[in-house]
C-alpha cells in the first residue's frame, strides 16, 4: 500500500506529542515541529536540497555562494533543479526568480509537506514584468506580500539606511544590503530589516514553513562574509535542532 | 623602448586622420587606441572598420601600441548586477577581438571599482573570477590582459604587493599589469611597483602627479612629464633594472588650453629625455 507523504503526515501530526524547545521561527508552534520530527523519524528525504533554478535564477553568484557556504558549514547536501525537487527538511533556492505557477506550486507543496522552504529573490535583478508575475505567485500560492524592490543605494536616497540588514533570526546578524531590495509586508512575520524596512519574512504552510528572503544573501556567502555564513548554518542547524 | 600617445589625446573636432599625422610628426612611434572614447571606435564598430582604422594608422607611418577602454568605468567587472557583469565582459572580448585586429598584443582593462555600496570582497573575487574566465581567450588571442592600476579612482590594489597577490590569484599567464606611474600617487613609489612586477607589466602610462594636490581637490592630480613629484630619474633605472623594453604610453589628464598640439610635442621630447637618461 503507497501512502502520500502528505497523508502520511497528517496522520503523524495526530500520533506524536512532546515537548521541544530548540530554535523555533518566528511564531511557530510545537505542533509543527512534532509533525517535523515524524516525518525526520521517517527517514523520508535528505536534510538539504540546493535548488538551481537555471535560467530562472537571476543571481548565478547566489547560488554559488550558497553552494560554498553549504561546503564551509560541511552541511549534507545535494543539488536540484526546478523540474525535480526533491524533499528534504531544508529547501534552499537562491537568487530566485517565481516566474513558473508550477514551480511555485511545487515548493508550496513541499513546505505543505514539512520542509522549510527557504527562497532568496533575485527579482530585483530581473525586469519588471517578472517582479510583478513574482509577487502575483507569492501571493497566490503562499499569501506572501512583497513590495516592489527597491534601490537602497539611488543617488537622492540620503542617509535613510545604514547599508547593513539586520537580521533577529534564526541568528542574530548584520549582512550588508545587496544594493536591491524587496520589502516584505509588515503583517508577517518579519525577522530582518533595513533600516526600518522588513526585508524577510515567515509563513507557516501546513506542516513546513516559507522564508523569504528579500535581501540577497548568497552573494554575500560567495564572497566568504563570516557573518552571512553563520547564518546560513542557522538556517541549517534550524530544522534539525527544531 | 617606444613611445605611443593615445588616440583620445586628439583634439576634439580633430580628424582620426589628422591626429594620426600629429602623433607621427611629433615622434611617436604608435597610438594608442581607446574603445569607447572616440567617434572612430565604439562597440558597434564592425570587424571590417576596425581592419580599416589598422589601415589608417599603417598609412600615417605608425602601428597600434595597444588598445585601451575607460567603459569599464560605467560597466566593472566588479558589479553586483550579472548584466552589468556580462557587458563588462563583453568589453574586454571586443578589445581581445579588436588587439587581434591591429596586430597588438596588449589591452588595458579597470579590473574593478571599490565603492561605497560594493565592498572590496566583492570586487576582489568577481574580478578574480571575471579574469580567469578571459585569461584563456586572452591566451587563444595571443593578446595580453593589462590590468591597470587606478589606485587612487579604484580604491582597489593599492600597493604593488597586494597587486602581485591579486595577478596570483587570478594565475593566467596572460593577465598581467598595465603600469600607470602616474596612478600612485602617495600611496607609494612607482620605481618600487616596477621593481616588484618586472616581467609582468604589459604596457607602462606615463603621466606626472601632484601628489599634494590629492583627488578631492578641484584641480587635476595629473601633469605633464617631469612637473610632478614623480622620481623620474629612479623610475628610468628601474626599467633598466626589469629589462623593461616596451611600450611607454602618454596618457594626459590635464589637456593645454591653448595650442593642444604642442602637448604631443612637448610629450614626445620628454619621453625622448626619459629613454636616452637626459634627466
Amino acid at each position: 500500500m503507497s501512502v502520500s507523504r502528505r497523508r502520511f503526515l497528517g496522520v503523524a501530526a495526530c500520533a506524536v506529542s512532546g515537548v521541544f524547545a530548540a530554535a523555533r521561527s518566528p511564531g511557530q508552534s510545537d505542533r509543527r515541529t512534532a509533525v517535523r520530527t515524524a516525518l525526520d523519524s521517517s527517514s523520508a528525504g535528505s536534510s538539504c536540497a540546493l535548488v538551481d533554478l537555471e535560467s530562472d535564477c537571476a543571481l548565478p553568484e547566489s547560488f554559488a555562494g550558497f553552494e560554498r557556504g553549504l561546503v564551509a558549514a560541511s552541511a549534507a547536501f545535494e543539488h536540484a533543479t526546478a523540474g525535480k525537487i526533491p524533499f528534504a527538511r531544508l529547501i534552499l533556492v537562491p537568487g530566485a526568480v517565481l516566474r513558473s505557477a508550477r514551480t511555485a506550486q511545487t515548493l508550496r507543496d513541499l513546505a505543505d509537506d514539512g520542509a522549510t522552504v527557504v527562497y532568496e529573490s533575485g527579482a530585483a535583478y530581473a525586469d519588471s514584468e517578472s517582479v510583478t508575475n513574482e509577487q502575483r505567485l507569492l501571493a497566490r500560492c503562499f499569501g506572501l506580500r512583497v513590495d516592489a524592490p527597491i534601490d537602497v543605494w539611488r543617488p537622492n536616497r540620503g542617509a535613510a539606511f545604514a547599508p547593513y540588514v539586520h537580521y533577529t533570526w534564526p541568528s542574530s546578524v548584520m549582512i550588508r544590503d545587496f544594493s536591491r531590495v524587496m520589502p516584505v509586508a509588515s503583517q508577517h512575520r518579519t525577522f530582518a530589516t533595513l533600516g526600518e524596512l522588513p526585508v524577510a519574512g515567515c509563513i507557516r504552510i501546513g506542516a513546513g514553513e516559507f522564508i523569504f528572503l528579500g535581501s540577497t544573501l548568497g552573494p554575500h556567502l560567495w564572497s566568504g562574509d563570516q557573518e552571512a555564513r553563520t547564518l546560513l548554518e542557522a538556517f541549517v542547524r534550524f530544522p534539525q535542532s527544531a | 623602448m617606444k613611445k605611443s600617445i593615445g588616440d583620445n589625446m586628439i583634439p576634439h573636432g580633430w580628424t582620426f586622420e589628422q591626429g594620426l599625422e600629429l602623433i607621427k610628426k611629433s615622434g611617436y612611434d604608435g597610438v594608442e587606441l581607446w574603445l569607447g572614447d572616440t567617434s572612430w571606435f565604439q562597440m558597434t564598430t564592425t570587424d571590417a572598420q576596425v581592419a580599416d582604422l589598422l589601415r589608417r594608422v599603417q598609412n600615417a607611418g605608425l602601428v597600434v601600441s595597444n588598445v585601451s577602454t575607460g567603459l569599464h568605468w560605467d560597466s566593472p567587472l566588479s558589479a553586483r548586477d550579472p548584466k552589468v557583469r556580462a557587458h563588462a565582459r563583453r568589453i574586454v572580448e571586443r578589445q581581445l577581438e579588436s588587439a587581434q585586429i591591429v596586430k597588438a598584443d596588449a589591452v588595458l582593462v579597470v579590473a574593478g571599482l571599490v565603492t561605497a555600496e560594493v565592498p572590496y570582497n566583492e570586487v576582489y573575487q568577481r574580478c578574480v573570477d571575471a579574469l580567469q574566465e578571459l585569461g584563456p581567450k586572452a591566451e587563444a588571442a595571443k593578446v595580453k590582459i593589462g590590468c591597470e592600476n587606478c589606485n587612487s579612482e579604484q580604491r582597489f590594489l593599492l600597493s604593488p604587493r597586494e597587486f602581485k597577490t591579486f595577478l596570483k590569484d587570478v594565475n593566467q599567464p596572460w593577465v598581467g599589469l598595465h603600469l600607470d606611474v602616474g596612478n600612485i600617487h602617495d600611496t607609494g613609489f612607482a620605481e618600487q611597483w616596477i621593481e616588484i612586477h618586472g616581467p609582468d607589466i604589459t604596457r607602462i602610462h606615463l603621466k606626472d602627479v601632484k601628489k599634494h594636490r590629492g583627488r578631492c581637490g578641484d584641480e587635476s592630480v595629473y601633469t605633464n612629464l617631469f612637473l610632478g613629484n614623480n622620481d623620474w630619474r629612479a623610475i628610468r633605472a628601474a626599467l633598466q633594472k626589469v629589462n623593461y623594453d616596451g611600450w611607454l604610453i602618454a596618457e594626459m589628464e590635464d589637456r593645454y588650453r591653448f595650442a593642444q598640439d604642442q602637448q604631443f610635442y612637448d610629450t614626445a621630447a620628454a619621453i625622448d629625455r626619459l629613454i636616452q637618461g637626459r634627466l
